[in-house]
């Protein structure tokens, strides 16, 4: 069991429970305040995920360790239960719609789930040797860069067509669906199932470290590698992200880092957030309610990473300073990525 | 199917969740011990035995109703792959069947023998 560090720079401090002998009525209201703000923190973390596309665990895990302070595992291994919840809640529906490709999704669980084995193994001896600053940090260059693909996102519809190569044959990688925004039925060809088999172990490594699903870079593999459509590769990851949060969860499990309170309202705030994102996907369609959501993912980013260097000593800063520098970072990030893809939209239009 | 696991696990950990607070304490911890998540002897998952799980249920202990909501959880993608592997077996689709073979027997690693490997 790793030690439990009692860490004073959560902004809003809960050490009002820690005398035991609390009884009655008011006891009974500050533990259900406390679920309740575990909640909200999921249900933010539910819809900041399925409005992006990132999953459940990825911004549950920012919000619980660095606003309500707690401990960094149980954190994780919320949001591997979230990355559960979220990827069955919604891949139901798609493979429902015939969508999501079983056969690539089968073929692509071998490597993250030995992936997720070995990052949770990673995440244990960290844990146990107090190097938690060093998930931090991995966790906010991750966030940072799973902005890239968000923006680059609906931009590409289908891929160029590929010859098929050897994989393409034995592993059947050929597929149909029925495009319902463009009312045709579309055919695809994966190829280089290799080089995505080898992209998944790391996005299972990943998950298993961090605690997350591992969407991002599963999309990136099928995408930019497979040749897949964007919407084979988003609903296929959707599929697999359960699979690979389960393996990793059950190592967590064992090793003590489920907190039963923490993990129960966050469980149930992502969920109600996750289904209140895909109401609100559904009826509006403002591209610009996306940039809002830019900036959370880089504010809790950079956060991320500063909160680490914090804690590893390497760059001590108070709280405040660090909230400012966070900020102004994001404010920086949305101006940068505003004119990157207005650029990008002047040259597609000249071109 | 997967929804159905969901929905299922859902109520559970709601019925779990509501016992703890209506009863104030679970499993012989206090519920300022289970919400104080920064204390170091609080309740975590290594520290629930699953030999209690049946007499928990009974006696309607709420965290052994999260625990099993949890599990509800964790196991309903990994029956989704069981399925798969029974589908490709009856499609007669052996590279397939073996592939979902081999992804639940990495699960079964995790859940079984990785925790004896990295020990406590």
């Amino acid at each position: 069991m790793a030690q439990i560090k009692d860490y004073e720079v959560c902004h809003l401090s809960l050490t009002y429970i820690e005398s035991p002998d609390y009884r009655g009525v008011t006891a009974l209201l500050q533990f259900l305040i406390e679920f309740i703000l575990i909640m909200v923190s999921g249900i933010l973390g539910g819809l900041v995920g399925s409005l992006t596309g990132l999953g459940g665990g990825t911004v549950v895990v920012p919000l619980l360790s660095l606003f309500l302070g707690v401990p960094i595992y149980f954190a994780a291994a919320a949001g591997l239960f979230s990355s559960i919840a979220t990827s069955a809640g919604s891949a139901s529906r798609y493979t429902r719609e015939k969508i999501a490709n079983l056969k690539i999704g089968i073929g692509l669980q071998v490597a993250t789930t030995i992936g997720v084995i070995v990052g949770s193994i990673i995440a244990i001896l960290v844990y146990t040797n107090g190097f938690d600053a060093i998930i931090y940090i991995i966790f906010g260059a991750v966030l940072l860069g799973s902005l890239v693909p968000v923006v680059r996102r609906g931009k590409t519809e289908l891929p160029e067509e590929m010859e098929d190569d050897n994989t393409t044959r034995i592993f059947q990688l050929k597929g149909t669906y029925f495009d319902s925004k463009m009312k045709k039925n579309v055919s695809y060809t994966g190829v280089r199932w290799w080089i995505g088999e080898f992209i998944m172990f790391f996005a299972g490594l990943l998950a298993g470290l961090l605690g997350i699903g591992g969407g991002a870079l599963n999309v990136l593999a099928m995408d930019a590698t497979m040749n897949l459509p964007m919407k084979v590769a988003t609903t296929t990851s959707n599929f697999m992200v359960g699979i690979t949060a389960a393996t990793g969860a059950s190592i967590y499990w064992y090793e003590g880092y489920i907190q039963f309170f923490v993990v129960a309202a966050t469980v149930l705030g992502v969920l109600i957030g996750a289904f209140l994102g895909a109401k609100i996907l559904t009826s509006i369609s403002n591209t610009n309610i996306r940039w809002i959501f830019f900036s959370v993912l880089s504010f809790l980013g950079v956060e991320m990473v500063l909160r680490g260097l914090n804690y590893s000593g390497t760059l001590v800063l108070n709280s405040t300073f660090t909230l400012g520098v966070s900020l102004t970072v994001a404010i920086v990030l949305i101006v940068l990525l505003y004119y990157y893809t207005k650029s990008l939209g002047v040259k597609e239009r000249k071109s | 199917m997967l929804r159905g696991g969901v929905f299922l696990s859902v109520a559970v950990i709601v019925v779990g969740s509501a016992l703890m607070f209506i009863k104030g304490h679970a499993d012989s911890y206090k519920l300022s011990l289970l919400a104080n998540f920064s204390s170091p002897s609080t309740l975590n998952s290594s520290l629930l035995p699953f030999s209690g799980m049946f007499n928990g249920l009974v006696t309607l202990d709420g965290i052994y109703y999260i625990s099993l909501g949890l599990w509800i959880l964790l196991l309903t993608p990994v029956s989704v792959v069981a399925l798969s592997a029974a589908f490709f077996l009856r499609e007669r689709n052996i590279l397939y069947f073996i592939l979902s073979l081999v992804v639940l027997f990495d699960v079964a690693m995790a859940i079984l023998v990785v925790p004896g490997l990295v020990g406590k």
